[in-house]
């Protein structure tokens, strides 16, 4: 099987000189095959941009990272042969669209700087911008490309940007909340999109969000995170049937349903751990349920059928 | 106050400016020829050099230049103060004014400090000092003249702004005058930008107040106002060096001490703007 | 259009504004102009008949309309001092004050910019802390001061530099600068007279940087704090996401990104460098508008001064115009308005 992408043991900490002040990924283990989907999900802080930030060899000079990061038949890859691949076989889309682009270029203006990036031949150029983008459904292409970012409304500033992301075929879409700023019926739209052009070019996606629903429906794989590491992972409808971890089965039954609604939202009590350098043993003990003695130690991630699950409570 | 001495520029500006107050209230004291400082001359002791005796040198009158700054140190400050006190009063006034009544009273005063504003602003201080005549308490006036729009502008924002509040109605339903309210809330949000205002445009001042003296419109002699120092020194600035230098020195010195200082308000109250 | 009428209705208030705020102060303040122009020594009827000849008995707001008419009418009345036309006066003297604030806004422009720039890239270290240092330092120096300073280093004691003047004395007779626009150091580069050209450089370059100092401080403070503000913007993230090189990043789309502010300071800062000259034209003895200016000031000269405070609102009116303008070229969002 062909892995597109492969994290082993990410962790991330920020550091003030010699000091860790904090330790925002503590263990990121994640594997993507080719043309597939994986959805990352978690709460709002749990890492899951970080992640996204470290694959693409964006850290800021004051976070310092381990583990290890294989891309496609490039094996194991540093921050900064990231540099040569970003943009090209790695393509990203942000969450918020509007601030996404250059407020004072024009939209063909800033596709054709990625265009040029990706080594597009000059003459192809306009005409692959306007293929691009009636392929995300903006059949206008000439009056939008034209536009400047804020004369075009959120949606079409998204279709634009996932546009980008395409201009070439990449081998990897990490796409991070893409649908979190935009209205429920756009943001539906936009999904249904991605995922069938997905399934037209044949792209692996990382698909991030912190709305389980979304992620359910376009990833092949879930991955949940908390508090920086992977608690549990495995096929989508296997983690969304029979939820292991007792993050996941809290997470899952917060999910607004047409048959919940006459139940009361179940939301887990408490909050992520603020510092989490100091932070030893299992991170959610203080808001599970099954918490034990085992407890203060940090559980490793153990396979349950297919899936995979960090908890002492589960795995016996 | 910790944050006067977070790094070594402001450490050394928040000294300097003690310094400064220190010399505006105890100077006579301190003056090494106190009579001298006050305007007493020697003409046969003029033109001497920095040295020992006397450690700025002397004036083209013959008294001891360190005196005579330590003495200008007093109309300094007290020009500083002035200024941006009345101006900030006066303006406030008017702003309050201004926001809280609207109206015709609100555009008048509104359109007159826009006028005020869009001059050059020493400009204005310059031709009211002419008219006035020269004179330190002409140039206080001229001054203020040019300074209290900005904090008119300032304040009548924040209370047209207030006014409209629903808090505001709930008080004066209860019984509470709502001039209060709008007082109270007003000086909670706009004392930051006041602050910050405040510390820089005593800086400002100095420089203005030193800039008309120098021409010859502010303080006179023999009074011991910096910029007309630097005036009498003007013409022996290639042999008798210090007397310029000295003089405009302690201006640079006063100015530079309230800009930092002023930053560094800015940058502990206002974090959205902090620069690291 | 309707952004230009706008603007001009507004610069016309702001005119009005301010020949009336001058115009008040002349008359309501005491001080009597009738005496500067015949001097102490006259009699009391002289100076009776004086006052009726120069209109001062009429009531003030007659006298302000009649002023306006003149003024509009071209009429800018006469210097007291000088007995000349004060338009004729300012006509002579304005070229070089114009050279002389278009070299210092340059300096204030390339040096603060640069530095800014600079700065802003090796933020935290102590290059920063440098150019920090150096433009408060700017802000904080009394012009006058600042240009005797100059003056006796650079001209007293390393003779590098002249101390006065626009030209060196002997270039009237042995490079005479044939006038073509009025500009001297322009004309003399399109005559070919570079002799000519080289002095006048020599001689403006110490009165250009003290009238910068001001404008250097702000325009630095102003490109360092911008830039970075754009460098955290998401669309930079994007961008280096999507592979741009960070050369790319930096001088093409964050620079052109934070030029909009540092135009507006620009315009802004021209305030300081009108007032500016009075006082560096003074010490370096520069045959401009400044000097006029402050001998006007001082003779209580005020036809002079009316002129000249009118001159100054137009000029700071017309170099916010054309910022504006400049403005909207580069930043598509201003055209929302």
């Amino acid at each position: 099987m062909n892995i597109t992408l492969k994290v082993t043991n990410l962790e991330v900490d920020f550091m003030n000189g010699e000091k860790v002040v904090n330790s925002p990924l503590r263990g990121i283990n994640i594997e993507i095959a080719a043309g597939k989907t994986l959805g990352i999900v978690g709460e709002t802080g749990c890492g899951k941009t970080l992640t996204a930030t470290s694959i693409m060899g964006l850290l800021p000079t004051t976070a310092r990272q381990s583990g290890t990061i294989e891309f496609a038949d490039h094996g194991v890859i540093t921050a900064s042969d990231m540099s040569s691949i970003r943009g090209s076989e790695i393509a990203m889309i942000f969450q918020n669209p509007q601030s996404a682009f250059n407020p004072i270029f024009t939209i063909r203006a800033q596709l054709t700087m990625v265009a040029l990036r990706r080594n597009i031949d000059k003459a192809e150029i306009p005409k692959i911008l306007t293929d691009r983008l009636e392929a995300v459904g903006l059949l206008d292409s000439s009056r939008i490309l034209d536009s400047y970012p804020h004369e075009l409304s959120g949606g079409m500033l998204q279709r634009c940007m996932i546009a980008m992301a395409l201009l070439s075929t990449p081998k990897l879409l990490i796409a991070d909340e893409p649908t979190t700023a935009l209205d429920a019926t756009i943001g539906h739209q936009v999904l249904a999109l991605i995922h069938s052009l997905q399934m037209r070019e044949g792209f692996a996606m990382l698909f991030i969000s912190h709305d389980v629903s979304a992620v359910a429906k376009v990833s092949d794989e879930i991955a949940v995170v908390y508090a920086g590491r992977v608690v549990e992972s495995g096929p989508t409808s296997d983690v969304m049937s029979n939820p292991q971890h007792p993050y996941t089965r809290g997470l899952l039954g917060a999910i607004p349903s047409a048959a919940k609604a006459r139940g009361a939202l179940i939301a887990i009590p408490g909050s992520v751990p603020t510092n989490l350098s100091e932070v030893r043993g299992c991170s959610f003990v203080d808001r599970c349920a099954l918490a034990s003695e085992k407890c203060a130690v940090e559980p490793p991630l153990v396979k349950i059928n297919n899936q995979v699950v960090a908890c002492w409570a589960v795995s016996q | 106050m910790k944050f006067l001495f977070k790094d070594k520029l402001t450490s050394m500006a928040t000294v300097i400016l003690g310094v400064f107050i220190f010399l505006a209230v105890f100077g006579p004291w301190v003056a090494p020829f106190p009579k001298e400082g006050r305007g007493t001359s020697h003409v046969d002791h003029s033109f001497i050099g920095p040295g020992w005796k006397h450690l700025l040198g002397t004036d083209e009158l013959g008294r001891d230049l360190l005196s005579r700054i330590i003495f200008g140190a007093r109309p300094a400050l007290f020009i500083a103060l002035a200024v941006v006190g009345f101006a900030a009063v006066i303006g406030t006034l008017l702003g309050l004014i201004a926001g809280y009544r609207g109206g015709w009273l609100d555009n008048v005063i509104m359109r007159v400090s826009e006028l005020f504003l869009s001059f050059p602003p020493l400009l204005l201080s310059l031709v009211a000092v002419t008219f006035l005549g020269p004179g330190l308490i002409n140039a206080l006036i001229a001054l203020i003249i040019s300074w209290w729009p900005w904090y008119a502008r300032l304040m009548r924002v924040e209370a047209s702004i207030v006014k409209s509040k629903p808090y505001v109605e709930i008080s004066a339903a209860m019984g509470v005058p709502d001039r209060i309210i709008i007082l109270r809330h007003i000086l909670r949000n706009v004392t930051t930008p006041l602050i910050v205002q405040i510390a820089a445009d005593l800086g400002t001042v100095i420089l203005a107040a030193g800039s008309l003296a120098f021409i010859g419109l502010g303080a006179q002699p023999p009074s011991a106002d910096w910029g007309l120092m630097v005036a009498q020194g003007r013409n022996l600035i290639f042999d008798q060096w210090w007397i310029s230098t000295f003089s405009g020195l302690a201006i640079f010195l006063a100015v530079l001490a309230f800009n930092i200082i002023g930053d560094a308000m800015r940058d502990h109250f206002d974090p959205r703007i902090a620069r690291q | 259009m309707k952004f230009l009428r706008n603007r001009l209705s507004s610069a016309l208030l702001v005119l009005f504004g301010a020949s009336l705020i001058t115009f008040t102060l002349a008359r309501v303040i005491p001080s009597d102009p009738s005496l500067a122009y015949i001097g102490p020594k006259a009699t009391a009827a002289e100076a009776a008949q004086l006052k009726i000849t120069l209109g001062l008995d009429q009531p003030i707001p007659f006298q302000y309309f009649k002023y306006v008419m003149q003024t509009l009418h071209g009429n800018w009345g006469y210097s007291l001092s000088t007995k000349q036309s004060v338009l004729t006066e300012i006509a002579i003297r304005l070229p070089a004050t114009l050279e002389l604030i278009i070299f210092a806004m340059g300096f204030a422009l390339l040096f603060g910019v640069t530095l800014g720039v600079y700065a802003a890239k090796y933020r935290g270290r102590f290059q920063d802390s440098l150019i920090r240092i150096l433009a408060i330092a700017g802000v904080s120096m009394p012009a006058f001061w600042l240009g005797l300073l100059l003056q006796m280093l650079f001209a007293g004691r390393l003779v590098w530099f002249p101390a006065t003047g626009q030209f060196d004395i002997e270039l009237k007779y042995d490079h005479p600068i044939t006038k073509v626009t009025g500009f001297p150091l322009f004309d003399s580069v399109i005559t070919g007279n570079y002799h000519a050209t080289f002095n006048g450089l020599h001689h403006m370059i110490l009165p250009a940087l003290t009238l910068s100092a001001y404008s250097f401080g702000l325009l630095s403070r102003m490109a360092r704090a911008n830039l970075l503000e754009v460098m955290s913007q998401d669309y930079v993230k994007v961008a280096r996401a999507y592979g741009l090189s960070d050369r790319l990043i930096f001088f093409k789309l964050a620079l052109r990104n934070a030029l909009p502010p540092i135009v507006t300071v620009t315009g802004l800062s021209s305030a300081y460098l009108i007032t500016g000259t009075f006082f560096v034209e003074q010490v370096y003895n520069w045959p401009g508008i400044g000097s006029f200016a402050v001998n006007s000031l001082l003779s209580i000269d005020y036809p002079a001064i009316m002129g000249i405070t009118l001159l100054a609102a137009i000029g700071y009116l017309v170099i916010n115009f054309i910022v504006d303008i400049i403005q909207s070229k580069l930043d598509p969002r201003v055209w929302l308005k």
